[in-house]
């Protein structure tokens, strides 16, 4: 059997990390949950460094929910970060976001995003979206291989 | 035999002895002839020089080339006349040496002539009157006149000397007579016989040659277009030509006596009389200009002249006249004098300056305006060479004297330069001209005007200043602009993501406690949650429209042709699906054509469709059409429905954000709908407008404006 990837929450506010966690868990998503607060510390999850130095690197998340409006490091440029690092390149990205101006849907999908949600206010909405993303990623979708990355 | 004998001595003696004296007679006699016919060579130069002139003068006057028709015959016939006249004069060298001036002075006459006509040929005829007005030309006749006088005199001279001689041997013929006595009567009587048959042969021949000259004469006077008449010394007029009959309209019985004075008009004809009888007294030529009656009554302005026509000790034996009709000319040059005033006139008001620049010497003419635009004093520049170029400021003139050197291929000059005038003060002039050619095209003058373009110069910069300083204005405007959209933007983007996070974390943990804590809580506390969460939603709604009416408002348009019945099928196709419990009847006419923007038209037709269905949830036949009329230019598309309508007396307040007419409890909405439907028609530059009546329905009516 496959180890279980965690899923990666880049969310600044933890009432919304809460709720998503949350609606993870009635999804009945077992997957850990790791949350990072800013754009930065999710690189630094992703590449060992910083807080995360020595992280087994190989290990990588089996989705990223990628909020834009981020500290530090804003959210598309987290994006573009990953699809220039061969190492991550690969990793579904899901942008979710209250955001639905449309620069900001034609840039991420520019940028190869993999899907894009906009969290409603509605939380039955947004719970029903979280449950179709964990069916979709992690249970449907056939991941891309790992590179070889020795 | 004797008689025989003495017959054939006389006759010897008769002719050989007056042999010589009769030789000597016919020489004298052929000299007086040959006299004669230099003095009428002579009049015969002075009239193909006055024809020639009164030509040149038609013509400069008119421009017409018919005038110029006794100039041409003249000048055909000039050179015979002067060959004459030099082989006639070959036995003198006194009168060669007349001639010769005489030749040099004909040839500077028609020279001038020449130069003038072709003048104005070139159309320059005020160069050709100036020329005229010079006097040269009148000095030049008035030269070949002494010379003529001359040689006339002269040869009256010699007339004189002739005819003494001939009548000295005729009297000497005469002594022989009488010598040879009486006994000799008979046979000098048969002699004399011989010599009268000789002298009525003479005679004969003579009486022939004169009425071959009368004739001449008569035909050159009938047939020139002046008037012309012959008086006796006393002033009595006996003969006048054909053309003075013919103009007069009279006959030679009225013009008997002084009839002549019936065609004059009564308030010259005392003048005319003084000069006249003053002429016969003072037996001297004159000139004179007074009007003469034609056979229609009218007056025609005459120029006379007057010659005496002298014997040799310089009695006047009669009086020759010509009358010349200049009205026409006179006509001409008044009309002349009058255009020539309008146009300095013109000048002077339009302050515009003339020039003449001699191409040739580097001399310049120019108008008193144009030394005044210069800030000369007048008269300063008339006859200056080099009087120009200097006065261009120094850095526009290497520009305007290539527009000079442009001039001289294209033949027009066009150029702007500025000027600096003696107080220092700069001013702008304009010029334009054109450059005369002679036909081997050579250039001769530049002549044009120029105008102080100083005031429209600096409106032109002041323009031209306004423009810079305007479009400054609209790009800071601009980067202005710019900045508050993008702050727009921003706050549009943060009201987004960070005004929603909190509704959803207020709405995620109301039914997070709804979920998790539900079983404790009783109905009423259930109630209120639920509460809470509508109230977040609606919030969230309205939220959400907000920003949609923010972006419809500062988005960019594109504009195309757009078929709104497509649209509009398309609306209702998704208005029917999230309703499909709804029976509703729509009613789009086929084939709507617009200019819009597909998007920002979608967002207003679907916010008039949702209406629509919304206002007639509670009809039982709900009926909504979409179409269009045509009202002149415009065409008027308009959304009617049957449902609850409203009260036209808040239709004003309809499109204004956030105003509704109806109860949120009975329709509910947020009131930005028709707000953001009446920003998309404006940005179209179109109006929106509604008409509705409480419970019988409304119409909404658009036009998309200049777009469509």
């Amino acid at each position: 059997m496959k180890p279980i990837k965690p899923i990666l929450l880049v969310e600044d506010n933890p009432s919304d990390a809460d709720l998503t966690r949350r609606a993870l868990g009635r999804g009945h998503i077992a997957n850990e949950l790791v949350v990072v607060e800013d754009g930065q510390e999710a690189l630094d999850y992703l590449c060992g460094e910083g807080v995360y130095q020595g992280r087994d690197i190989s290990i990588l998340p089996a989705v990223i929910l990628l909020d834009l409006k981020l500290p530090k490091v804003p959210g598309l440029e987290v994006l573009r970060r990953i699809r220039k690092d061969v190492r991550i390149s690969r990793v579904p990205v899901v942008i979710l976001t209250s955001s639905k101006e449309e620069e900001d849907i034609g840039a991420a999908y520019d940028l190869g995003v993999n899907s894009y949600v906009r969290k409603p206010v509605d939380y039955k909405e947004f719970q029903t979206a979280i449950e179709h993303l964990g069916l979709f990623w992690l249970i449907l979708n056939e991941l891309p291989p790992k590179r070889d990355m020795s | 035999m004797f008689l025989l004998g003495t017959t054939a001595l006389l006759i010897a003696i008769v002719i050989l002895l007056p042999e010589r004296i009769f030789r000597r007679a016919r020489v004298a006699e052929q000299r007086v002839e040959h006299t004669l016919r230099v003095l009428n060579s002579c009049q015969l130069l002075l009239a193909t020089m006055a024809d020639a002139e009164t030509g040149q003068r038609g013509y400069l006057l008119t421009g017409e080339e018919r005038y110029l028709q006794p100039y041409q015959h003249a000048l055909a016939n000039q050179s015979t006349v002067r060959r004459n006249l030099r082989e006639l004069t070959a036995d003198s060298d006194g009168q060669q040496v007349r001639v010769a001036n005489l030749d040099s002075l004909l040839d500077s006459k028609l020279l001038m002539m020449s130069r003038t006509i072709a003048l104005r040929k070139a159309q320059d005829a005020a160069a050709a009157l100036a020329m005229v007005a010079s006097g040269e030309d009148k000095h030049l006749m008035d030269e070949i006149r002494d010379q003529v006088r001359g040689l006339q005199e002269e040869e009256d001279r010699v007339l004189d000397i002739r005819t003494t001689e001939v009548a000295v041997l005729h009297d000497s013929y005469l002594q022989w007579i009488f010598r040879l006595g009486g006994a000799l009567l008979v046979v000098l009587l048969v002699s004399v016989g011989a010599v009268s048959e000789h002298d009525i042969r003479n005679g004969r021949r003579s009486a022939e040659a004169l009425k071959i000259s009368e004739q001449r004469f008569s035909t050159i006077a009938n047939g020139i277009p002046q008037l012309c008449w012959v008086a006796d010394a006393s002033g009595s007029i006996f003969w006048y030509n054909q053309r003075w009959y013919e103009y007069t309209g009279m006959t030679p019985k009225d013009m008997e006596g002084r009839g002549w004075q019936c065609v004059h008009d009564a308030a010259t004809l005392p003048g005319v009389l003084e000069r006249w009888n003053n002429a016969i007294t003072t037996k001297q030529p004159f000139e004179m200009v007074f009007p003469l009656r034609a056979a229609d009554g009218t007056f025609h302005t005459f120029l006379t002249r007057v010659m005496p026509v002298r014997n040799r000790p310089g009695d006047v034996l009669q009086w020759c006249g010509t009358n010349t009709d200049i009205s026409e000319q006179r006509q001409i040059e008044q009309a002349l004098r009058e255009h020539q005033e309008r146009l300095r006139l013109a000048q002077q008001m339009a302050q515009v300056g003339a020039f003449e620049w001699n191409l040739q010497t580097g001399t310049h003419e120019w108008t008193p305006e144009l030394e005044a635009m210069y800030g000369l004093a007048p008269g300063g520049s008339t006859g200056m060479p080099k009087v120009w170029e200097p006065l261009i400021y120094s850095e526009d003139r290497e520009q305007t004297m290539g527009h000079v050197r442009d001039a001289m291929d294209t033949g027009n000059f066009e150029s702007e330069w500025r000027i600096i005038w003696p107080d220092g003060a700069a001013h702008w002039i304009a010029g334009r001209g054109s450059v005369v050619k002679d036909d081997s095209g050579k250039p001769l003058r530049l002549i044009g005007v120029k105008i102080d373009i100083t005031e429209r110069k600096h409106a032109e910069l002041e323009v031209l200043r306004l423009n810079a300083e305007l479009e400054q204005r609209v790009r800071e405007r601009t980067v202005q602009l710019e900045s508050a959209n993008g702050e727009l933007k921003a706050f549009a983007y943060s009201v987004s993501h960070d005004l929603r996070a909190p509704l959803r974390g207020i709405d995620g943990w109301s039914l997070a406690l709804l979920e998790d804590y539900g079983a404790q809580l009783d109905d009423g506390a259930r109630t209120y949650l639920n509460r809470v969460r509508s109230e977040t939603q609606r919030m969230g709604r309205l939220i959400d429209d907000m920003l949609q009416l923010s972006r419809v408002t500062r988005d960019e348009m594109t504009v195309a042709p757009l078929n709104l019945t497509l649209l509009a099928n398309h609306i209702v196709a998704s208005l029917r699906e999230a309703q499909p419990q709804r029976s509703m009847e729509f009613l789009i006419h086929p084939d709507l054509q617009a200019f819009g923007d597909s998007r920002l038209m979608e967002i207003a037709l679907r916010n008039l469709f949702s209406n629509a269905v919304k206002f007639t949830g509670k009809c039982e036949k709900p009926l909504i059409e979409f179409g269009s009329r045509q009202a002149g230019d415009e065409t008027v598309f308009y959304l009617r429905d049957n449902g609850a309508g409203f009260d036209m007396t808040y239709a004003k307040a309809l499109f204004g954000a956030f105003q509704r007419l109806h109860k949120v409890s009975e329709f509910p909405g947020n009131g930005i709908g028709l707000a953001i439907v009446q920003r998309v028609i404006r940005k179209h530059g179109g109006r929106v407008w509604a008409e509705a009546a409480v419970n019988r329905g409304a119409t909404f009516y658009f036009t998309l404006g200049a777009s469509s």
